[in-house]
């Protein structure tokens, strides 16, 4: 009987329930309402908001945390996490940048970044899968030691030579694309094919199917004979690989790179994906929301400094929409629960 | 027991049955969204009287034991201890009215000391404002309710170092410093070893004798019947009879308990079994290490594997799986070795589990029913690693049909199916991947009568068209019942192979501890 009725109530959800409801009851829908709420409100309020140059630079700015968010999503799909992809970061950068100075070309310094970068997701991934370690202290570990061999790597020394590929390392980072005759920063193309290959890769493939029966549950997933541990180490060197993208990208955008490159950005993507609907529980989240939670996290860091309220503040806006977000997921728990 | 005791047990309890119940619940309702759980139960329990209390999974035993622990308040009707009336109680009514319950998950805290648990949350006090837990008092106070119960163990042994039936002695332990009147028995032997079980009755007795009623709730029969005094039978959340002890028998049990003689579908054999396809040589599990395993499995045969828990069926179907590794030893299949080190390699050679846990390993609830079957063979749907999602949907139609998987839509959630649903969606995953060994472990545990025969029905038709199947089962009607062969396992071996003309209770049961079967 109780099978009788919930089947009933959930064929009526389906079919009473448009494309309206659908969308109101999405996280990501709400999150990017927020979004275009607060461009709109800072375009009419401020002169400095809605000009070229800082449109270019907000998107561009958060494009970065975007990229690695997209990688994010998919640990956090699993259930896992991963705190090192802030020293990853600086790992990518600093392989880029030593090569580079010693006058190699850059078609061997990017696979050498990227590659830097794989294996700090592969020692993650098989720590965390194969020798069955808690991913949150083995990544707490990582991050650790990634920075401090990025540190060592750096010699102590602010490199800005980066030898005769110079132009075109930073034409990748810093340069843009005219679509529709708008400037679109490389890094916001890097990021839009990203999201489009993600969301088809979780949506469509099987390895994405992989990644959500692994967060949904892993038990049942390794019976059901998903292999599992080849899936997660996976996933932790597609998180490095995001990571180590935007490590590349950064040294030709800032044009130098500093020991503290990266420094502090898992929190910031950790927030991004969770504004975007992942649960860190596992079982949910998606490419776009990492992007659009991303977008958010810097119109509010953007806003502020043009508004002429200190950055201090940046803090309590973004720690709110992440309790807000999650309430909101807490929310929607309960409505279906009932 | 014996019949001497069984006689002594109710000549006891013929006295206190002329005392004033000290429960008695008039016309009590309780509806959840959708289900009638209690539709105006009556019952009385007198002190020191063992009242078996039977019924199917959903026939109301566990909202009643909700009502009488506080945890859930009736719609309507009266719960009466002695003589006052009560709409609803409150969890500490129900303690302090001296309810007190033995779950079938135990409550304990594996790493506080007995005396501790037995005391949680009223822990005796010293050195006034200080507050600080008299140890010494309560291990004092714990020692001789301990010796009462026959525990051959001393209250300051950590709990997590005592077997499940000793942990239960803790509980019961608390329900006695409690001055419990009525001690309420949630399944307690569905997990214990037989000679547990028989010390568990003989406490029950105890307890009555001194006055205390004890409700048991049990789903085998014969303990029932040998335990209790007089038997409550619920179906759809009415009292479906009672029988006194002289009129306690299987049958009458079992017809109350399901409202109609049931014969369960069996479905004899169609087809004589095949060759060896299956064969297990020397294969040790990580419990039991010293133990080599060997057994044959035939194709088209369903062997059941039989033993008490703890035997290490479960481990043995893990090991085949890939899950566990091999401590030793080999498979062969259809006369060629395999190597089999995960569960994929398992799924690889169309060697499939379906586990007993169907929630928490065997099935992923917040995965349409379509989902979930073509998760081990995504890549029959897949071209180019893109998943189709048509082709997904006509396997899960066609699954559906095939099995009579009741639901509206494949696009369900697995999460909203009923039990035996469930099972059946965890069967169609399977199916679709042309087994050759299925392992089944409990396959009907928690499912109800109906689809049981169902489950029955296509585990034989899988048998019939050549696929071997492993069923490792607790239920003696259903081993008996569905098997071609029955291996028994006692500590980690194969204590012997039953065929059809000795299946027997007894010689089933003989061989799960140890002893050789009566010729």
């Amino acid at each position: 009987m109780t099978t009788d009725l919930s089947l009933e109530k959930a064929i009526g959800q389906r079919t009473h329930s448009g494309f309206v409801a659908w969308l109101v009851s999405r996280q990501i829908f709400w999150v990017l309402l927020a979004a275009v709420l607060s461009v709109i409100a800072m375009s009419l309020l401020t002169s400095t908001f809605a000009t070229p140059n800082n449109l270019f630079n907000v998107t561009r700015n958060f494009a970065f945390v975007a990229i690695v968010g997209i990688g994010m999503t998919a640990v956090i799909i699993t259930g896992g996490i991963d705190l090192s992809v802030g020293s990853t970061v600086l790992i990518s950068a600093m392989t880029t940048t030593v090569i580079m100075h010693a006058g190699l070309p850059i078609t061997i310094a990017f696979p050498a970044a990227i590659a830097a970068s794989l294996t700090v997701g592969a020692i993650n991934g098989v720590l965390i899968a194969i020798a069955g370690m808690p991913a949150f202290v083995v990544t707490l570990g990582m991050m650790s030691i990634a920075r401090s061999i990025g540190m060592v790597m750096s010699n102590n020394a602010l490199i800005y030579e980066f030898g005769p590929d110079q132009a075109i390392l930073f034409a990748i980072g810093g340069g843009s694309v005219r679509v529709f005759g708008l400037p679109i920063p490389n890094p916001v193309i890097v990021m839009v094919l990203l999201t489009a290959i993600t969301a088809f890769l979780f949506n469509w493939t099987r390895w994405g199917r992989h990644l959500f029966a692994i967060g949904g549950n892993e038990k049942a997933a390794i019976l059901t004979g998903v292999p599992v541990r080849a899936v997660k180490v996976s996933v932790y060197m597609f998180v490095s690989f995001c990571a180590g993208l935007t490590g590349f990208l950064m040294v030709g955008w800032l044009g130098s790179v500093t020991t503290g490159l990266g420094s502090g950005m898992e929190l910031t993507v950790i927030a991004a994906t969770v504004i975007g609907g992942a649960n860190l529980a596992g079982g949910s989240g998606t490419a776009l929301g990492a992007v659009v939670g991303a977008g958010l996290i810097e119109i509010i860091r953007n806003s502020l400094t043009l508004l002429g309220i200190s950055t201090f503040w940046q803090g309590t806006f973004v720690g709110g929409f992440i309790v807000l977000a999650v309430a909101f997921d807490r929310l929607r728990n309960t409505e279906t629960s009932e | 027991m014996t019949a001497e005791s069984a006689d002594a047990a109710q000549q006891e309890s013929a006295e206190p049955a002329a005392a004033q119940p000290f429960l008695r619940l008039k016309g009590v309702r309780k509806s959840y969204p959708g289900v009638q759980a209690l539709a105006g139960l009556d019952l009385e329990v007198r002190p020191g009287e063992v009242i078996g209390l039977v019924g199917e999974n959903g026939a109301g035993k566990s909202t009643l034991l909700k009502l009488l622990g506080g945890i859930a308040a009736p719609d309507g009707g009266t719960i009466e201890i002695d003589g006052v009336s009560h709409t609803r109680l409150s969890v500490s009514q129900s303690i302090a009215a001296g309810i007190a319950f033995v779950h079938q998950e135990l409550n304990l805290f594996d790493n506080l000391d007995v005396a501790a648990n037995v005391f949680i949350g009223r822990e005796p006090r010293r050195f006034g404002c200080l507050n600080i837990v008299d140890t010494r008092r309560q291990r004092a106070a714990v020692a001789p309710l301990l010796d009462q119960l026959g525990a051959g163990f001393s209250p300051d042994t950590l709990v997590g170092r005592l077997s499940l039936a000793q942990q239960q002695l803790v509980e019961i332990a608390k329900a006695l410093s409690q001055q419990a009147r009525l001690v309420i028995f949630d399944e307690p032997t569905s997990s214990l070893p037989i000679a547990e079980s028989e010390k568990l009755l003989a406490i029950m007795a105890r307890l009555s004798r001194r006055g205390i009623a004890v409700i048991f709730v049990s789903h085998r029969l014969t303990e029932v019947q040998r335990a209790a005094d007089r038997v409550v039978v619920l179906r759809d959340g009415r009292l479906a009879g009672r029988l006194t002890r002289a009129e306690i028998s299987h049958d009458r049990l079992v017809k109350l308990m399901i409202g109609r003689d049931l014969k369960v579908d069996y479905a004899a054999p169609k087809t004589a079994r095949g060759g060896v396809a299956l064969a297990l040589s020397g294969i040790r599990t990580a419990a039991y290490p010293r133990q080599a395993v060997d057994l044959d499995l035939h194709r088209g045969e369903i062997l059941g594997l039989a033993g008490l828990v703890g035997s290490g069926r479960t481990e043995l179907a893990r090991a085949i799986f890939g899950i566990d590794p091999v401590h030793g030893g080999g498979l062969s299949l259809d006369g060629k070795e395999i190597a089999v080190r995960s569960a994929s390699d398992a799924v690889g050679h169309g060697i499939f589990l379906v586990p007993e846990d169907r929630k928490a390993t065997g099935i992923l609830l917040d995965f349409t029913v379509a989902e979930n079957i073509s998760l081990p063979n995504l890549d029959a749907h897949a071209s180019n690693w893109i998943v189709s999602a048509g082709s997904e949907r006509r396997q899960a139609e066609a699954s559906r049909g095939e099995l009579g998987i009741k639901v509206p839509d494949v696009a369900t959630l697995t999460a909203t199916l009923s039990g035996g649903n469930q099972q059946k969606v965890v069967l169609a995953k399977w199916l679709a991947m042309q087994p050759r060994v299925i392992i089944l472990d409990e396959p009907t545990r928690g499912i109800d009568v109906g689809s049981k025969s169902e489950i029955y029905l296509l585990m034989r038709a899988l048998a019939d068209a050549g696929v071997t199947i492993l069923m490792i089962s607790s239920d003696m009607e259903e081993v008996i019942g569905v098997s071609d062969r029955i291996a028994v396992m006692c500590e980690g071996r194969i204590s012997g192979i039953l065929t059809r003309a000795q299946f027997s209770e007894e010689n089933v049961l003989l061989l799960a501890v140890g002893n050789r079967v009566v010729p």
